[in-house]
């Protein structure tokens, strides 16, 4: 396994109004959306939630129990003086050879809540994008790429991606909810890194 | 002679019947589609189609307008589409595509079998992903003995009638025209239905040689 590009939870509604009314428009949106996202990591982090592990310990067990042995690296991260150059959904340009059986590039696209928009019938949702490549020994030959979707909130990939059904217990119309469920709200991240992990695992043949 | 030419003409008659494109007309029983045209008793005696070409997305098949009658293992009368693939070299990258349309979802699973027709593979419904709101199958049909040489597809009986929820967002887009603004207003819109899987739809089917990496998108 290859060292992830770094990335945070994140909050968004997606086809917000303000982004389509110029800077001010834009400024206002982002204005209304920090403070929910800070509020939104200051739980992650006060949970201890870190999305990479959640997401190495199921897709490890989930790829054992296919018959696989994945290699994590130390740290899980890349550093930050290292330059990696990446395409669509952080996965990497290109690959160096290496003395495993294969590599496996695995990259995050948005992952947080999300609404599709600003309505209480558009609610915040947990939501996961992911893409995985997997790559010959030697660097040369991509094996098998695929991208993963738990709720399917921004239509970018759509019929392409592998779509994940969003869980509705974790379904919050407004802010005012999620920020009343607290910790059940990373619950919900969770299940849907979760679910994701499953799928990617899913894609490598059934449990043995 | 005139016995023998009437025996002639009955075969002949039959054999049509057998091949017959499944209408409209043919009954449904529980909602489930029963053709009722002669009945193959096994694969063998379905007439194969071609597979469509390799290059872009396939053209659309509908199923039931498409399927002729075959007896399943346990005598139930199947609709079923035959594709020939033993002109394809192995191994093959076959992507099949379920269209969905409105709340009904087409669930089928596919059989590779042998010149002989003897199962060498199966890829249930279960092994199809939904992308976007249909359901697709990319699998690898990898070299055998006896080699594959065709695709039945037949209704997943363990999934018609079942249900399943799909959840998406989408974007809106308004007009503003006024003297002095022309401008556009955008909002978002959660969209959630229950699709029924079922006998019936449309699909496109692709299965071409393998050259090293797979898979969507």
């Amino acid at each position: 396994m290859l060292p992830f590009a770094k990335s945070e939870i994140d909050l968004l509604i997606v086809n917000n109004p303000g982004y389509n009314l110029g800077l001010i428009g834009a400024g206002i949106a982002e204005a209304h959306r920090l403070p929910k996202r800070n509020w939104l990591r200051r739980q992650v982090a006060s949970d201890g939630f870190d999305h990479l592990e959640v997401f190495r310990a199921r897709f490890t067990e989930a790829m054992q129990a296919r018959g696989y042995r994945l290699q994590w690296p130390e740290p899980l991260v890349v550093v930050k003086n290292v330059k990696v150059p990446r395409a669509t959904l952080g996965l990497r340009k290109s690959y160096r050879p290496v003395s495993s059986d294969a590599q496996m590039d695995i990259g995050f696209g948005f992952i947080g809540y999300a609404a599709a928009g600003t309505q209480d019938s558009a609610p915040y949702r947990p939501t996961v994008v992911a893409a995985a490549k997997l790559i010959s020994a030697d660097g040369k030959n991509p094996l098998f790429t695929e991208v993963v979707n738990y709720n399917e909130v921004f239509g970018f990939y759509e019929g392409k991606a592998i779509v994940l059904q969003p869980d509705d217990a974790f379904r919050y119309p407004d802010f005012d909810d999620l920020e009343a469920a607290g910790p059940t709200a990373v619950s919900g991240l969770k299940a849907a890194f979760e679910a994701t992990a499953d799928k990617l695992a899913e894609q490598f043949g059934p449990v043995q | 002679m005139r016995h023998l030419l009437l025996l002639a003409i009955g075969i002949a008659v039959a054999g049509c019947a057998q091949n017959r494109p499944a209408t409209r007309a043919d009954s449904t029983t529980d909602d489930r589609y029963v053709p009722r045209i002669v009945c193959a008793a096994t694969p063998s005696q379905l007439t194969p189609h071609a597979l469509p070409p390799a290059q872009g997305r396939g053209s659309r098949v509908d199923f039931r307008g498409a399927a002729q009658c075959v007896h399943d293992a346990d005598g139930a009368k199947v609709p079923a589409l035959l594709y020939r693939i033993d002109g394809i070299a192995t191994p093959i990258a076959l992507r099949a595509r379920l269209l969905t349309d409105g709340d009904n979802a087409l669930a089928v699973g596919v059989s590779v079998l042998d010149a002989r027709f003897g199962e060498i593979d199966r890829f249930g419904f279960d092994r199809f992903q939904q992308r976007g709101s249909d359901y697709q199958l990319d699998a690898f049909i990898n070299r055998s003995e006896p080699p594959a040489a065709y695709l039945l597809l037949t209704p997943d009986s363990a999934w018609m009638d079942r249900k399943a929820r799909q959840v998406t967002g989408s974007r809106w887009v308004a007009p503003i025209i006024t003297p002095t603004l022309i401008a556009t207003y955008a909002d978002g819109s959660e969209g959630s239905r229950q699709v029924r899987f079922r006998d019936m739809g449309e699909l496109t089917l692709r299965a071409i040689p393998e050259q090293g990496s797979s898979a969507a998108p």
